[in-house]
């Protein structure tokens, strides 16, 4: 009985270390230093990304060639960050309020995620320079599209936004609002088209496409005003990674001087649509 | 409601491999649970109290907290002493420890069900305790206890879906993929229902099976 019983947790080891290989399909295959042969090169690193992938056009999955991708402008960015460090990028995928904590923890080196900077979140992470302006839309249900025009239409509403977002932070502002915070996007759009919420702050170009896919929600007219510092989405690293931070800088200024950044945006939304 | 399938031509393979992994993770968290679950039983039941007491704490501890804080504090907590784990790892251990909890009751129950008189028997013919245990208790008592056993793995699927929250590519995790990249909601959580329950629902017939064969 003992015998069998520690073959048995020896060998469930040995293929539970077999299956660890391979369970991120994401993640590019490690790397192969010939030390041998290699003169003094550059050593390839790693640079591990934490994202939430579940808003489109920003991050999002994708099948490309039958095969699951995380793709969309962020990703192209961080791929750029990779690159000009000569590493080797790994995307692991979660929950979007769980970023911040896997940044602290070192689970991941950076988290790109349409993130704005807030001085809230300034206390806890180092922000990169700003890569991107973005604007508020908010969903409704279409036939209730007429009864929201300005901000004010949303005052005592029951208004769904993302946990831990910029969106719920401009809710929060809103007078008598009851608002429900949910992980995922999906969840929202859910709550929105069985009525428990009546409306859905999010991201201009995510609004977007889901008024696109779904026929009964559209986009409402109400416009939401944000001053600059904090309409902008930036790339967070672990406090005190100043090292980190400066090669990130470095490649936002060279993408936003050749106009790749807005060129990544236009292909993600092409990507979304297809 | 009107509801549109027309995304599974694409991505019934998201769905196919995910419920692989789901089916990874809970055969994992059981066998390894199993392991444990044995030893934490005869831990709780020995005569020596500092063993029987840290069984029992441990049991009592696992029991009585939700899966998902201890998926939380194993995936991201430890990582505060030194030890990093990648997520299907983290998974695979977060089951593990809250499956050999359940177990270990399951095979203490089993255990203290066999009739003393058994043990009394094996002893008085010159069986040690150990042996009487390893030998003439513990064969009767597994095989009272494979339905709980079936039970906890089909608990464990269910439970596995939890596991998403850390960012594993299991079944839940793969719905909620395709929810966000065909922009509809509802329905990817339907197949993942109707996929969760094709497995559980396998696993009972075949345990109903099983049961019948030890019977006869």
């Amino acid at each position: 009985m003992k015998k069998k019983l520690s073959l048995l947790l020896i060998s469930v080891m040995v293929v539970l270390s077999a299956c660890g290989q391979n369970n991120k399909e994401n993640t590019p295959a490690a790397t192969n230093n010939n030390a041998a042969t290699d003169p003094p090169a550059v050593e390839k690193t790693t640079l591990t990304l934490g994202t939430s992938a579940d808003y489109a056009p920003f991050e999002f999955h994708k099948m490309i060639d039958g095969k699951d991708t995380i793709v969309g402008f962020d990703i192209e960015i961080a791929r750029e960050i990779a690159k000009d460090m000569n590493a080797e990028l790994q995307i692991q995928d979660m929950d979007f309020d769980g970023l911040l904590l896997a940044l602290d923890t070192g689970k991941v080196d950076m988290v790109i995620s349409g993130l704005t900077p807030t001085e809230e979140r300034k206390k806890n992470v180092d922000f990169s320079e700003i890569y991107y302006l973005t604007s508020q839309g908010v969903l409704v249900k279409k036939d209730q599209a007429e009864q929201f025009k300005s901000l004010d239409d949303l005052k005592g509403k029951k208004i769904g936004i993302q946990k831990g977002s910029i969106q719920e932070g401009i809710a929060q502002e809103i007078a008598d609002a009851k608002l429900t915070a949910l992980a995922k996007i999906p969840e929202l759009i859910l709550e929105l088209k069985s009525g428990r919420v009546d409306a859905i702050i999010l991201e201009k170009p995510v609004a977007d496409q889901y008024a696109v896919a779904q026929t009964d929600i559209a986009v409402s007219e109400v416009k939401i005003e944000q001053p600059v510092e904090e309409a902008g989405v930036s790339i967070a690293v672990k406090k005190g990674n100043q090292d980190l931070l400066n090669k990130i800088d470095g490649t936002i200024a060279r993408l936003k001087e050749s106009g790749e950044i807005d060129r990544y945006v236009v292909e993600a939304n092409e990507l979304v649509g297809e | 409601m009107d509801l549109n399938f027309g995304f599974m031509a694409e991505y019934w393979p998201i769905f196919l491999r995910g419920a692989l992994v789901t089916l990874e993770l809970s055969f994992f968290g059981v066998a390894l649970g199993t392991v444990l679950g044995v030893l934490f039983a005869l831990m709780r039941i020995s005569r020596f109290w500092p063993v029987k007491f840290l069984a029992s704490t441990y049991i009592e501890i696992i029991r009585g907290t939700p899966m998902l804080v201890q998926i939380f504090i194993i995936h991201y907590g430890l990582t505060g002493f030194g030890i990093n784990l990648p997520p299907f790892i983290s998974g695979v251990v977060a089951l593990t420890i809250n499956s050999s909890a359940y177990m270990a009751e399951v095979f203490r129950a089993g255990i203290e069900a066999i009739d003393r008189g058994q043990t009394e028997a094996a002893r008085s013919l010159g069986l040690s305790r150990g042996m009487a245990l390893r030998y003439i208790v513990l064969p009767q008592a597994f095989r009272n206890m494979l339905p709980a056993i079936g039970n906890e793995f089909i608990i464990i699927i269910k439970d596995s879906s939890l596991i998403s929250v850390i960012g594993i590519a299991e079944l839940m995790y793969n719905a909620r993929t395709v929810q966000s990249v065909t922009f509809s909601p509802m329905e990817p959580l339907l197949i993942a229902c109707a996929l969760y329950f094709i497995m559980t629902f396998t696993l009972s017939r075949l345990l109903a099976v099983l049961e019948r064969k030890l019977r006869s």
